[in-house]
């Protein structure tokens, strides 16, 4: 009897591991999961792109021009006779590695001023966080425009353009959570045992601000990569013949009207790339809510 | 509240300048020569010489930042490379279009927002609102020079339903210049054939620069109102006999949408910033192309310009949004 009932409440309630609720949470949201798996393939090409495309993706071959989407070339080909498919692939790479770059460094800055700010305070403070209302003065693709323009047109200054305008938005993250922190209990109890300042700071504050930082961080995936493209779309970011998305458009714009693949494709892959992000990103909210809740 | 909306201001005051500083060094320590660029690559060196002396690029940076700082207070933005002419001048010209382009385009995205959020909060959990959600989530995921690019070929190539390229058929002449915004003119001069054709040029790009808003302000609108349908006062209305619609519209709507002015007026900033990326692809003859043409000049005073004039209109919108809380709730009023 007692072997029956353990198995009936054990069958019935399935240990709440961390696991299972993630599990039990993408199963009931479709559009979670389907988020996970756009976010999961693109990753996975983004590592592996070199070994898939099936032709040079730089190298112009112009016998095939302007090709229409085919059996030999799925996606159809550029002006310069280059596979489409093949440049995709490849500039899920080059749009995932720059996001990756920019949110980090983003981040670091973030962090760094934010722990500053929000521990010691007073004017120090003051000061910080007018220079975050400068950056946040201004719609962030202006700004991004503007600062990449004068740094000139490259992907690396694209880069340094869109992680500038993005770092204020971490940095008051940052300071609030500390602020929020710093006059709990335990760090209360830390400073009266005598630990010094940088070590409740670096020891007792510092962890705690991760949590909230990564989950936006993730958030962020999705539209960093939309502002770098826009800039390579106005040609500021990654200058051709990089297989950059963005780019790619910007290039395939001419083209539109006789041989429409040729800017629509890599768009689609922009779109497709940062709505897997922002699916994830949206359910990793809820289910940290919900987390939060049950807690 | 007052003292708040002040300090918010010289605060604004403050980051505009602080901006101007940032942009100024920036322009000024990268490689690149501008007067070497206004001059024409077939310009002899005197000729080089004599652009950056008349431009003030011979003058050392600091020195160079106070002229410009002392003459933008009296509204001069400097001189414009690729025109040669005052950038004020160019901004006049062509700041009408591109406000035309997003105001017309907030009213889509409010219109559409507050509707199918209405209808989403509604009919919560049925089809229409997993719908609404799909297309909100995708709204903010679509590239808005991709959108165009479809619409384009949709609307123009495929349809042949709406025109493409410019703010007016060619062979019309615009409208007397009254505000600058096209719609605006035409009506107030009764220019009728003049009005259909700037609407029609209008509709694809200011539904290509909505589609993100809209999607945003639908969110925010489904998700207030079933806030505010948990409200006591919702369940007096209700027991009181309302009837569902005016609880909806009268009672719920019109509490729901004060975090939804709030989501409206950072959009205006995203949708001044999309229309820069809209007006390239439709040749629209805003300061986005502008910007676009002072980009591929180095035209740093261009540049500036049209920086410092979005951050002033991004600053102004978002001070009307306090002062629309103040109107439109009493609670704030009598802070």
């Amino acid at each position: 009897m007692t072997t029956i009932t353990a198995d009936l409440s054990s069958a019935l309630a399935p240990r709440r591991t961390f696991l299972n609720n993630l599990v039990h949470f993408l199963k009931r949201n479709p559009l979670a999961l389907a988020g996970l798996v756009i976010v999961v393939v693109t990753l996975l090409v983004a590592v592996f792109s070199p070994l898939l495309v099936p032709y040079d993706p730089i190298q112009p071959d112009l016998n095939v021009k302007l090709n229409a989407p085919s059996a030999a070339h799925v996606l159809g080909t550029d002006d310069m006779g280059r596979d489409i498919f093949s440049r995709i692939l490849l500039g899920t790479r080059v749009s995932l590695t720059s996001a990756l770059i920019i949110i980090s460094v983003s981040m670091v800055f973030g962090l760094f001023i934010g722990l500053i700010a929000g521990f010691i305070g007073g004017w120090l403070d003051d000061l910080l966080m007018r220079l975050t209302d400068i950056f946040l003065a201004f719609p962030a693709l202006i700004l991004a425009m503007a600062i990449s323009a004068t740094l000139g047109p490259s992907l690396q200054n694209a880069m340094i353009a869109v992680a500038s305008v993005w770092w204020p938005w971490y940095a008051r993250l940052v300071r609030g959570q500390v602020i929020s922190i710093r006059n709990r209990e335990y760090v209360e109890a830390a400073r009266s045992v005598g630990a010094t300042p940088l070590r409740v700071l670096m020891r007792h504050i510092f962890p705690n601000t991760l949590g909230p930082l990564l989950v936006q961080a993730t958030l962020d995936v999705g539209n960093t990569i939309l502002l770098t493209a826009s800039l390579s779309f106005i040609g500021l970011g990654a200058q051709p013949p990089t297989p950059e998305w963005g780019s790619m458009v910007s290039v395939g714009r001419l083209y539109l009207l006789g041989y429409w693949w040729v800017p629509t494709m890599p768009g689609f892959a922009i779109l497709l790339t940062v709505l897997g992000f922002n699916l994830l990103g949206d359910a990793l909210r809820d289910f940290a809510d919900v987390r939060e809740r049950a807690l | 509240m007052l003292n708040n909306l002040f300090r918010r201001f010289s605060l604004s005051i403050i980051a505009l300048i602080g901006i101007t500083l940032i942009v100024f060094v920036l322009s000024h320590v990268v490689p690149g020569d501008p007067a070497r660029l206004a001059a024409g690559p077939q310009a002899r060196q005197e000729q080089v010489e004599s652009v950056r002396k008349e431009y003030g690029l011979d003058k050392p940076l600091p020195q160079q930042y106070l002229i410009y700082m002392k003459n933008l207070f009296t509204g001069d933005l400097g001189k414009s490379l690729q025109s040669r002419r005052p950038v004020t001048d160019d901004l006049r010209d062509y700041f009408p279009a591109t406000l035309e382009l997003t105001l017309f385009a907030t009213v889509i995205a409010v219109i559409g927002g507050v509707f199918s959020g209405l209808v989403s909060a509604v009919r919560k959990n049925q089809w229409i609102d997993h719908l609404n959600r799909v297309v909100s989530l995708a709204g903010v995921s679509i590239p808005v020079f991709w959108l165009g690019l479809v619409l384009v070929l949709i609307f123009y190539r495929s349809l042949g339903w709406l025109p493409f390229g410019g703010r007016l058929d060619p062979a019309l002449s615009p409208p007397a210049q009254i505000t600058g915004l096209y719609i605006l003119d035409s009506l107030l001069t009764a220019n009728w054939p003049v009005l259909w054709s700037s609407l029609a040029y209008l509709i694809l790009p200011a539904v290509t620069l909505a589609f993100g808003s809209l999607g945003v302000v639908s969110r925010m609108t489904r998700a207030s109102l079933l806030d505010v349908l948990q409200e006591d006062y919702i369940r007096t209305a209700r027991g009181k006999g309302l009837r569902e619609r005016v609880v909806l519209m009268r009672h719920a709507l019109k509490n729901a949408l004060i975090p939804v002015i709030t989501i409206i007026g950072l959009q205006f900033g995203s949708l001044l910033g999309g229309a820069f990326l809209v007006e390239v692809i439709f040749s629209w003859p805003g300061i986005g192309t502008y910007a676009m043409k002072a980009i591929m000049f180095l035209d740093y005073n261009g540049i500036i310009g049209v920086t410092l004039l979005t951050g002033i209109i991004f600053m102004i919108t978002n001070l009307l949004v306090d002062l629309t809380y103040i109107v439109i709730d009493p609670r704030i009023r009598a802070q």
